[in-house]
């Protein structure tokens, strides 16, 4: 019996001793892996995605596949918040900000051979402003199109609208959709839907060419693109759930580019082998500390004042996000404003924290976080300091159904909330308007500043741009004196690749994606 | 339709006499000396599980035994209070399961009619719920806690022992001296059953629960490391494994501390239980 | 006979209104907002509220039991929210390829647990060997099996592959659903063969523990048979070591084993979703995993309500089988 026991032990240990040895090699010896020669790009997705209709389609992941299959009017240039023509070549605005002109580029063609034209652009945006989706509110002022030209295309807005040009570059933008393809498949009045789930029409490089449930998604080069014919004609995106496993078989040759959610440690040790390459463009991201202020610990101001200086902002970015994120010096995600116009550097004082909170000692304290390992290693580190400071303070995962309910069910709020978000474009209206305003739909734990949200409403139907600049930089500074959001990081998106890839180009909205099409060896 | 799981052979006398034989005793012993020792792991562990110690990711080694995990806790006494209060769970479920288990298999056995018919169409019901989807709908709604998932899980656990009970009871209730002493005087159904039949019952539900703790630390593991369980910082060690597998490749003592654990806990378990087995049923 | 399976089929109704009832008062009882996950994190609130009439949502809850009891009866499972499909046709989708990986495991847990059971019982060489490495293997929680797995024979052997059912992009899909009958239906010895590389892995991640609880049991029946007076007589007799241990001394010592058969296919569930999840197999585990972070309450409904019902048919078979094995079973 005993000998079974110490057979049992030297098992056990055994098994850990052949992990462990596995872990340090790291590399497969996968020898003679042609790179790339096929022209098939290999990555992955973690879930099967929501449907990809180009006027609902809202969710993260599947960018990857309507970034490359369809396009917007506009678009940023890469890692800038600078506007550029795409399907426009050129645009002009009236003075009263209700009339936008745009002329469109000719010889392009959607994926199923019909010409793009400003009808097409018109149909695109009617569909939008019918299927009310998610993304429809960028087309909600919209009164009237015209066309009188095929290439050129005029909207008429009821009231100014500030953000209303980087809408049109916005990932989530109108997508310019064939109107011969939704009315081809249209099916008992669901303009197409049903078929656009599994399927896309649009100007890009790449057409979605098979769609296996639970398996996998395939794109395929499009014929008729107006643009370079890309190297890889063919991007497969496998669904792998565990991320661990995408890392596995990264390393095993089975996959070419892991396009987010490894740990900050995994994407370290992949930089610091020859065999692959880490990118880190830059993106939207905020990985913030929200405040609940009803909380009975850090609705008062001083509370929140001593946990903003408790948390440093330089070591905690470095800890848990590395080369990945930036600390957070200014209230908007960079790249939104001009840096230094809404400053938002709070001196490190850990002392301020356990003086503001020595009436609460032993009081629970819930942080809740939303998001990845990064998130919840944060999380956890903030539970340290807390506790530190003689807060009993535990840690909880929020999943993304409760954390989405939480703006409508104040009973279910954390004192606290560890989340990265993003906005759906590089201005600083899609970023409050969701997550700072009163009731705004994102606005997690319901804390607030009226006087900003007044300056925000100003700002959003102001006709010069110089003029709601200023008021969007004021209202930053109501927000960010309100206390109800510590900056930790501006955080970038993350790509795993093989080495040997060139090409990279990303844009600022971008959420784990890259662009496709520019992508090739870099003996090419 | 009576299904006696386990079956263990004639003789109650011999069986009772089993559990106490000498051969049982060393695993008496043995389980005894686990308990206690898993419950001292307070006195044992270097460290408090919640307090960050050291720098994060800290190899295995002379100060940290298993190292540091990603806020800097002592991985070595966080697996050894997670191993406690996995030991801990384990006992409170199967205590719910014999008791409520124990009391409607005896009351069903000794009953027959309709009343064991009613009760055994519950305990049919409860059966066919889907344990652990079921453990993960509670908790998704109700909020991941060490007591919520206790309890989902004791919900699915108990059916397995009234099963058991109710066969015993039978074929005790079948014998002479029960139906002698039921007939024979004034006696009331409890004194029955607590005199009667609930020390030959006892024999066969010690097997199987012994024989089950091992299951139950890996459904306890399992669930906790799909999120349900004490909130972190708790050491919980399916939730370390979890939490700590996006570290597998970097830090590789971080997940497989925890999860070797389990299986040390689930293998002591599973020997134990296959020992008082033994021990029981060589007494012919 | 005829009764059992009637008195079956009245109890699988009450478990499914029972389990919709309950599932129900979770789902009220649960802070999830489901419907924002289906239009997207950032909707405006009033796309939110549109959707949420357009599904029903809005109604009371007794309503909704009502409307969602009256559509089980016609076979209509809901929509899924995060798939935005039936949740019949994704469970159509997803099923065969759990049923598949159950089919192989059990088959595995079989093979095993008669070497575990029947071997140490009859003395076989070797046996004890594979009794005591399997009984360490299923004392590992599911996920840390799987895990190690890959890592041994994916990475680091790389004999098998790490995840999903197959390497082939278009695999056929043909009149079983399981891809290794179809493949060779189809004609394609090559894609059989890999679809069986990639089952090695999960399949044995799901049969180790019901192997080592069936074969303790099984053992244990086995050693009470053996030292049986009938088996003395067969003995006696001088029939075969082979024919006593499995004609003779089998026959009497099935009933337990398979009640415990039965129990472990009940909780094959728990550690199938886990090594689905790991494994990337697309099975109905995974689509589980997946529609629980979204609080997809049809999708889970769905799923909740399908293994209550198999798991009284699998009671069922069980309690057939062990009337055919041993019919006195029945006079109780």
């Amino acid at each position: 019996m005993i000998g079974k026991k110490v057979l049992a032990a030297i098992f056990a240990a055994g098994l850990a001793a052949g992990l462990t040895a596995c872990g340090s090699s790291g590399s497969s010896s996968r020898a003679g892996e042609s790179a790339y020669s096929s022209h098939v790009l290999r990555s992955a997705f973690s879930a099967g995605l929501s449907p990809l209709d180009p006027d609902t389609y809202y969710e993260a992941e599947g960018l990857a596949i309507t970034t490359a299959a369809y396009q917007t009017l506009l678009t940023y240039q890469p890692n800038s918040s600078q506007l550029e023509g795409l399907l426009a070549t050129s645009w002009s605005v009236s003075p009263d900000g209700l009339t936008y002109t745009f002329h469109l580029r000719p010889g392009v063609r959607f994926s199923d051979g019909t010409p793009f034209n400003s009808a097409a652009a018109k149909a695109t945006f009617e569909r939008r402003i019918i299927m009310k989706g998610g993304p429809s509110y960028m087309l909600a002022e919209v009164s009237a199109m015209d066309t009188p030209s095929p290439l050129t295309f005029i909207v008429h807005l009821k009231l100014p609208v500030a953000p209303f040009l980087d809408y049109l570059a916005s990932p989530y933008g109108p997508l310019m959709t064939s109107p011969s393809a939704v009315a081809k498949h249209a099916a008992g009045g669901d303009h197409a839907a049903g078929w656009l789930a599994n399927h896309t029409a649009g100007t890009g490089p790449y057409v979605l060419t098979s769609v296996s449930k639970g398996v996998n998604y395939v794109l395929s080069y499009s014929n008729d693109y107006w643009g370079a014919k890309p190297y890889f004609t063919k991007i497969v995106f496998s669904i792998i759930p565990d991320f661990s496993t995408q890392l596995l078989e990264l390393e095993n040759g089975q996959l070419d580019m892991v396009l987010h959610g490894l740990s900050t440690q995994e994407y370290q040790s992949l930089a610091a082998n020859s065999k692959y390459s880490v990118l880190n463009p830059p993106a939207l991201f905020k990985a913030q500390v929200w405040i609940n202020p009803a909380s009975a610990v850090f609705g008062p101001m001083t509370a929140r004042r001593g946990l903003q200086a408790a948390l440093d902002v330089k070591q905690l970015t470095a800890e848990v996000f590395g080369s990945r994120g930036t600390p957070s010096t200014q209230f908007y995600v960079e790249g939104m404003l001009p840096d230094g116009a809404v400053p938002d550097s709070p001196a490190y004082q850990p002392g301020l924290l356990p003086a503001a909170v020595s009436g609460d000692k032993g009081k629970r304290v819930v942080i809740g976080y939303y998001g990845d390992h990064s998130l919840q290693q944060l999380a956890d580190l903030t539970q340290v300091i807390l506790q530190n400071a003689g807060l009993n303070a535990i840690v909880q995962p929020e999943n993304p159904a409760q954390v989405f309910a939480l703006p409508t069910t104040p009973s279910a709020r954390p004192d606290l909330l560890v989340a990265s978000m993003n906005p759906d474009a590089a201005q600083v209206d899609t970023w409050s308007r969701i997550y700072q305003f009163t009731n705004g739909a994102v606005n997690f734990l319901g804390c607030h500043a009226a006087a900003a949200d007044r300056l925000l409403n100003t700002a959003l139907v102001n006709p010069s741009l110089a003029g709601s600049h200023a008021q969007y930089v004021a209202a930053g500074d109501l927000y960010r004196n309100s206390l109800c959001w510590i900056n930790i990081a501006d955080v970038r998106d993350t790509i795993a690749a093989r080495a040997g890839l060139c090409g990279w180009s990303h844009e600022l909205p971008w959420v784990f994606v890259t662009e496709f099409a520019t992508l090739r060896p870099c003996t090419q | 339709m009576s299904l006696a799981i386990g079956t263990v052979p004639d003789g109650i006398v011999q069986r009772v006499a089993g559990l106490a034989g000498r051969g049982a005793r060393s695993w008496w012993a043995v389980f005894a000396l686990g308990t206690a020792m898993i419950m001292i792991a307070p006195v044992l562990a270097p460290y408090a599980p919640t307090q960050a110690v050291a720098q994060p990711f800290l190899p295995p080694g002379a100060r940290f035994l298993l190292g540091t995990d990603d806020v800097g806790h002592d991985v070595l006494s966080r697996v050894l209070y997670g191993m406690r209060s996995t030991w801990i769970a384990a006992i409170i479920v199967i205590s719910i399961g014999v008791l409520i288990g124990g009391a409607i298999g005896t009351v069903a056995g000794l009953a027959r009619g309709w009343l064991d018919n009613l009760l055994m169409r519950v305990t049919d019901g409860f059966l066919a719920l889907p344990g652990p989807v079921l453990a993960i709908a509670i908790a998704a709604s109700i909020g991941p806690s060490f007591g919520h998932t206790l309890i989902a899980i004791s919900i699915v656990w108990w059916p397995y022992y009234a099963r058991i009970v109710r066969g015993e009871a039978r074929s005790l209730a079948a014998r002479p001296f029960v139906e002698a002493a039921r007939h024979g005087s004034q006696i009331s159904v409890w004194r029955l059953a607590l005199r009667h039949v609930l020390p030959g019952v006892a024999p066969a539900v010690i097997v199987a629960a012994s024989l089950d703790v091992g299951n139950l630390i890996l459904m306890l593991a399992s669930l906790s490391f799909l999120g349900l369980g004490a909130p972190a910082p708790a050491p919980e060690l399916g939730a370390m494994t979890a939490q700590g597998l996006s570290y597998l490749l970097t830090s590789w003592w971080v997940p497989i501390m925890p999860g070797l654990a389990v299986l040390v806990l689930a293998l002591g378990s599973n020997f134990l239980g296959d020992g008082i087995r033994n021990s029981v049923g060589r007494h012919r | 006979m005829i009764r059992l399976v009637v008195r079956r089929l009245v109890s699988a109704v009450v478990i499914i209104i029972v389990l919709t009832a309950v599932l129900f008062v979770l789902q009220q009882t649960s802070h999830t907002n489901p419907i924002r996950l289906l239009v997207g994190a950032n909707a405006p609130e009033s796309v939110v509220q549109a959707a949420r009439r357009r599904l029903g949502y809005d109604q009371p809850i007794v309503v909704q039991y009502v409307r969602y009891l009256r559509d089980l009866a016609s076979g209509n499972l809901g929509i899924s929210l995060r798939t935005h499909d039936t949740v019949a046709a994704d469970i159509a989708t997803f099923l065969p390829a759990t049923v598949e990986l159950a089919l192989v495991g059990m088959l595995f847990a079989a093979v095993l647990s008669v070497i575990i059971g029947i071997g140490t019982a009859g003395g076989w060489r070797g046996s004890g060997t594979v009794k005591f490495v399997t009984v360490a293997l299923a004392s590992a929680p599911p996920f840390f099996l799987a895990i190690g797995g890959i890592l041994i024979f994916a990475h680091r052997l790389t004999w098998l592959p790490a995840t999903g059912q197959t390497s082939y992009l278009n695999p056929p899909s043909g009149p079983t659903g399981l891809l290794v009958a179809d493949s060779i239906l189809h004609g394609e010895p090559g894609i059989a063969l890999d679809a069986l590389r990639h089952l090695v892995l999960p399949s044995f991640c799901i049969a180790i523990g019901p192997a080592v609880s069936v074969g303790r049991v099984l053992r244990s029946s086995m050693q009470t048979s053996l030292a049986s007076d009938y088996v003395r007589t067969a003995r006696a007799k001088g029939r075969s070591e082979f024919s006593i241990l499995f004609r003779h001394a089998l026959r009497n010592a099935l009933t337990a084993p398979l009640a415990m058969a039965g129990l472990q296919v009940g909780l094959l569930f728990a550690g199938d979703i886990i090594v689905e999840t790991v494994f990337a197999w697309p099975g109905i585990g995974l689509y589980v995993e997946q529609s629980i972070p979204s609080g997809d309450f049809p999708a889970i409904a769905g799923v909740t309500l399908l293994l209550g019902v198999g798991y009284v048919v699998i009671n069922t078979a069980v309690d057939l089988l062990q009337v055919a094995a041993d019919p006195r079973i029945a006079i109780s």
